[in-house]
C-alpha cells in the first residue's frame, strides 16, 4: 500500500481525508460544474505544501477523475489531488483516492507525533531520498570536499537574470562516484540572488560537504570543468549514506 | 476615489512568497475583468504558472494556473495585456522552466485551458506587452533579445492581428535599436500606442562607463502606421546625431544591479501616450545624477509635444525612487505610480496632474511600510517594475510591497482578503488562528473620479477584514454552493449564503 500511496503523492501534492457533501456543485464560479465537480468537507489534511496544512474542517471544490468511480454523497476517503483555482475558495483536481483505512495508520501516526498534515512524512522522506539518489546517479562527479577557493570567473551584462558566475576551488577528501584529476576540482556556480538563479548553491569559504558536479555547460569549459546549478547540487556530507543505500 | 487591495486570495492566507514585479490588464471592454501576474508559484506545485484573475474590478481575486513554465517563482519575468475589443488576454513571459521568451494567448482568462504559446525564443530579458486596434489584436512585445546582431538588442515582437491565428499569430521581429551600443541595451523597451496608429518604444541606450557603473542614452522611437511601416520604427531621427530614434537623455548615469535598501537597481523606464493626441507623450526614467559617486536614484519625468522630436526639461524630479509608470486617461490627465525609498520605508504613491505638474501635486500615498524586512529571498525584492493603465477616466495599478495589516501602512485604506489581525497587526493562516509571516504580496488599485468599479460598489467602505477566527473561515466553510445547470435562472437563497447559477463569465 504505501507503494501505492507514494505513486500518487508523485503525481498530488496535497492529499486529505474528506466527505462529499454535494455532487454536481462548487464551492466557487471559477470552475465549470459538471457530475464529477464535488464540494468535498476536508476532514483531515493528510499532505499539502505549508499554505494548506490547516484546511481542516473547509469545504472545497474537487474536479473528480474520470477514471475513478465516483463516489456518493456522504462518501469518505482519502482524495489525492493537483491544485486548479485558488480563490476564496480552492478548485482542485483528483488524481487518485484511497479508502480511509488505506491511509489511516499514517493519519494515526502522524495524530501521535502531533506532526500536523505529517500523515506522509516518511514516505516523502523516502522519496526525497530516492531523487537524490537519482541525481547523484546522474552526475558527472560526486566528491567530499572543503571549499579552499572563491574567485569570480565571468562577467556579462546581459540582464537582470545573469548567473554572476563564480569559480570556486575544492578540496577533494573523496570520490564517491566520477572522474576527478588532482586534489583539487574547479567549480562554477551562479552567485546571483536573482529569482532565477537564488536557489542555486552559494558555496562559503571553508565549507564541507558533497558536491554533485556537472561537467560545465556549452561556452563555459574555459572557466571550469564542473558546475553546480540544480539546489541539491550541494549536500551536507551526511547524505554520503543517501547515496549509498539502494533505496530498498 | 481610491480603493486598494490586497490581492492574495483567502485560500492563500498561509502562503509567505515573496510574491514581487507586478503587472496588470484591464478588459477595456468590460473592466470588471481584470488580470494580473507576479512571481507568484503555483500554490499546489504544477507545470503551470498562476495569473490573478478578478471578475469584479479588482474587488476579490482568484490565482488560475494557465501560463506554461511554472518554476520556484511561478514564471520568471511576466507581462500582460488585454485585446481592446474581444477579452483575449496576452501574455509575454520568461518561462518560468526553459526561461525563453514566451509569448502567450488565452481566449478566456479565467477558464483552466492552458494559454496557446504564440512565440518560444531563448537569450531574451523582460517582454513588455501591449494590445492596441480596433477590429483586430495588434499586439506589440517589447523585449531585450540578445539574439540580435551589433548589441543593438532592444526589440519589439509585433502582430497586426493576433487574436485567433495559429502560432506565430503573425507575430514578427523588429530591431529598433539603431543605434551604437556598449554591447547591447539595458533591458526595459516600454511601448505606448494611439488609437491613430502612432506607436512609441522608450529603450535604454547603453553607451559607455565600466560595469557596473555605465553611461546611458534615454532614447524613443515611433512608428506612424501600427509599426507596420516598411521601415517599422524610424520616424523619429535624432536632431543631433541623424541616427534613427531620439535621445530624450544623453550620458546618464546607471549603477547596475546596485542596491537601494533591499532592491536593485538599473532599468526605469516607462512611456504614455495622449489619448487625445498622439503627438503629446509622455517619459519617465531614472538614473544616479550624482555619477560614479553618487548614491541616488532619481526619477525625471518628460513631455514632447510634437510626437517625440523634442522633449522638455525635467517636469518632475523624484530623488531615491524606483519603478516609474505613466498613463494618461481620457481626460488627458496623466497618472504617475511610483515607489520611493525614504531610508526606512518605501512609499509606493500615485500622482495625478492636468497641467504636468505645472501646479504642484500632492501624492496619494497608498503604502508606506518598512523597508527592513521582511528580507528578501531573492532579487527582485518588490519587482524590477509595476504598471499603471487606464480606460477612461479611471486608472488601475498594481505594486507590491510588505503585506503587514497595518492601517498605518495604508493611508488611503486597504482591504485584504487573506485573513489577518488588524489589532494585533498579524497574518493568520486559513485557520484564522496561527499565524503566517509577514512577506511581498502585490496589491491592486484603482482610482476613479466619478464612479467606482463594478464589484466595489455596494461593498461600503473600505475596512479591514474582521478579526475573527470564525468570520475569516467562513467564507470557505460556509462559502456559497454554486450548484450546475439545469437550474433556475434567478440565484437561490441557501443556508450558507445565496446560491448561483453556474455561468460563463
Amino acid at each position: 500500500m504505501s507503494d501505492e500511496i507514494k505513486a500518487l503523492m508523485a503525481q498530488a501534492p496535497f492529499s486529505f481525508v474528506g466527505t462529499v457533501l454535494h455532487l454536481g456543485a462548487a464551492t466557487t464560479t471559477q470552475v465549470s460544474i459538471d457530475d464529477r465537480t464535488a464540494v468535498v468537507q476536508v476532514e483531515h489534511v493528510l499532505r499539502a505544501p505549508e499554505a494548506f496544512k490547516r484546511l481542516d474542517g473547509h469545504q472545497i471544490t474537487v474536479q473528480l477523475s474520470a477514471t475513478v468511480d465516483p463516489p456518493k454523497v456522504g462518501d469518505s476517503a482519502a482524495f489525492f489531488v493537483q491544485g486548479v483555482s485558488f480563490g476564496e475558495s480552492i478548485v482542485v483536481a483528483e488524481v487518485g483516492r484511497l479508502p480511509v483505512d488505506a491511509v489511516a495508520p499514517h493519519a494515526q501516526a502522524a495524530v501521535d507525533a502531533g506532526k500536523a498534515a505529517g500523515a506522509f512524512d516518511g514516505l516523502a522522506l523516502e522519496m526525497q531520498q530516492a531523487d537524490l539518489r537519482a541525481h547523484m546517479k546522474d552526475a558527472d562527479a560526486v566528491i567530499v570536499g572543503r571549499v579552499v577557493g572563491l574567485e569570480k570567473a565571468h562577467q556579462t551584462t546581459r540582464s537582470e537574470h545573469d548567473p554572476h558566475w563564480w569559480r570556486a576551488t575544492i578540496e577533494v577528501d573523496h570520490v564517491e562516484s566520477g572522474q576527478v584529476a588532482g586534489p583539487t576540482v574547479q567549480v562554477l556556480y551562479a552567485n546571483s540572488m536573482d529569482v532565477r538563479w537564488h536557489r542555486s548553491p552559494k558555496p562559503k569559504p571553508g565549507q564541507s560537504g558533497v558536491w554533485i558536479l556537472h561537467k560545465t555547460d556549452a561556452g563555459l569549459q574555459d572557466l571550469a570543468p564542473f558546475q553546480i546549478v540544480h539546489p541539491e547540487d550541494m549536500q551536507p556530507t551526511q547524505q554520503l549514506d543517501v547515496a549509498r543505500t539502494t533505496g530498498e | 476615489m481610491l480603493h486598494i487591495v490586497n490581492m492574495i486570495p483567502n485560500s492563500l492566507s498561509g502562503e509567505t512568497n515573496q510574491d514581487s514585479e507586478p503587472n496588470i490588464a484591464v478588459n477595456p471592454q468590460n473592466t470588471s475583468q481584470i488580470a494580473a501576474t507576479a512571481f507568484t508559484p503555483a500554490p499546489m506545485g504544477g507545470s503551470n504558472a498562476p495569473i490573478y484573475v478578478s471578475t469584479d474590478g479588482g474587488s476579490t481575486w482568484t490565482l488560475n494556473t494557465i501560463v506554461p513554465g511554472n518554476g520556484f517563482a511561478g514564471t520568471s519575468d511576466i507581462t500582460i495585456a488585454f485585446s481592446p475589443s474581444n477579452g483575449t488576454l496576452y501574455a509575454g513571459t520568461l518561462n518560468g522552466t526553459t526561461i525563453a521568451l514566451n509569448i502567450l494567448r488565452t481566449g478566456s482568462f479565467t477558464s483552466s485551458t492552458t494559454m496557446t504559446t504564440l512565440v518560444t525564443r531563448s537569450n531574451e530579458d523582460q517582454p513588455w506587452v501591449v494590445a492596441a486596434g480596433s477590429g483586430q489584436d495588434r499586439v506589440y512585445v517589447g523585449n531585450n533579445d540578445f539574439n540580435q546582431a551589433s548589441g543593438q538588442t532592444a526589440t519589439v515582437d509585433l502582430s497586426q492581428n493576433a487574436a485567433t491565428a495559429p502560432a506565430p499569430a503573425g507575430f514578427s521581429t523588429v530591431d529598433i535599436e539603431k543605434g551604437t551600443t556598449t554591447g547591447q541595451d539595458g533591458p526595459p523597451v516600454r511601448l505606448a500606442v494611439h488609437s491613430d496608429g502612432t506607436v512609441y518604444a522608450a529603450l535604454q541606450r547603453w553607451t559607455g562607463g565600466t560595469f557596473p557603473n555605465l553611461t546611458t542614452d534615454i532614447v524613443v522611437v515611433r512608428d506612424d502606421s501600427w509599426g507596420a511601416s516598411a521601415t517599422p520604427f524610424s520616424a523619429l531621427v535624432d536632431s543631433i546625431s541623424g541616427i534613427v530614434g531620439q535621445r530624450a537623455a544623453t550620458s546618464r548615469w546607471i549603477s547596475w544591479n546596485a542596491l537601494m535598501g533591499q532592491e536593485r537597481l538599473g532599468a526605469d523606464i516607462a512611456i504614455a501616450v495622449d489619448p487625445n493626441n498622439s503627438s503629446t507623450v509622455w517619459l519617465a526614467w531614472c538614473d544616479r545624477v550624482g555619477g560614479v559617486s553618487g548614491t541616488d536614484w532619481t526619477v525625471h519625468v518628460s513631455k514632447s509635444t510634437d510626437k517625440g522630436q523634442t522633449w522638455s526639461a525635467d517636469l518632475r524630479t523624484i530623488t531615491n525612487v524606483k519603478n516609474p509608470a505613466l498613463a494618461v486617461n481620457s481626460s488627458s490627465t496623466v497618472g504617475f505610480l511610483y515607489q520611493q525609498f525614504t531610508g526606512t520605508t518605501w512609499d509606493t504613491k500615485l500622482e495625478l496632474t492636468t497641467d504636468g505638474w505645472a501646479t504642484a501635486v500632492t501624492p496619494m500615498v497608498l503604502q508606506t511600510v518598512t523597508s527592513a524586512s521582511p528580507s528578501p529571498t531573492f532579487q527582485p525584492y518588490i519587482g524590477d517594475y509595476v504598471r499603471l493603465v487606464s480606460v477612461s477616466t479611471s486608472f488601475y495599478g498594481v505594486f507590491c510591497g510588505n503585506n503587514t495589516p497595518n492601517m498605518a501602512n495604508f493611508p488611503s485604506g486597504v482591504t485584504y482578503q487573506r485573513n489577518a489581525n488588524w489589532t494585533t497587526h498579524t497574518l493568520l493562516s486559513t485557520d484564522g488562528v496561527t499565524p503566517v509571516a509577514a512577506s511581498i504580496d502585490p496589491f491592486f488599485f484603482v482610482w476613479s473620479e466619478f464612479i467606482l468599479p463594478r464589484g466595489i460598489i455596494g461593498r461600503g467602505p473600505i475596512l479591514p477584514r474582521p478579526i475573527n477566527p470564525i468570520i475569516s473561515r467562513g467564507p470557505i466553510a460556509r462559502g456559497p454552493i454554486f450548484p450546475a445547470p439545469p437550474q433556475p435562472p434567478e440565484p437561490i437563497i441557501g443556508p450558507g449564503g445565496p446560491l448561483h447559477e453556474d455561468v460563463e463569465l
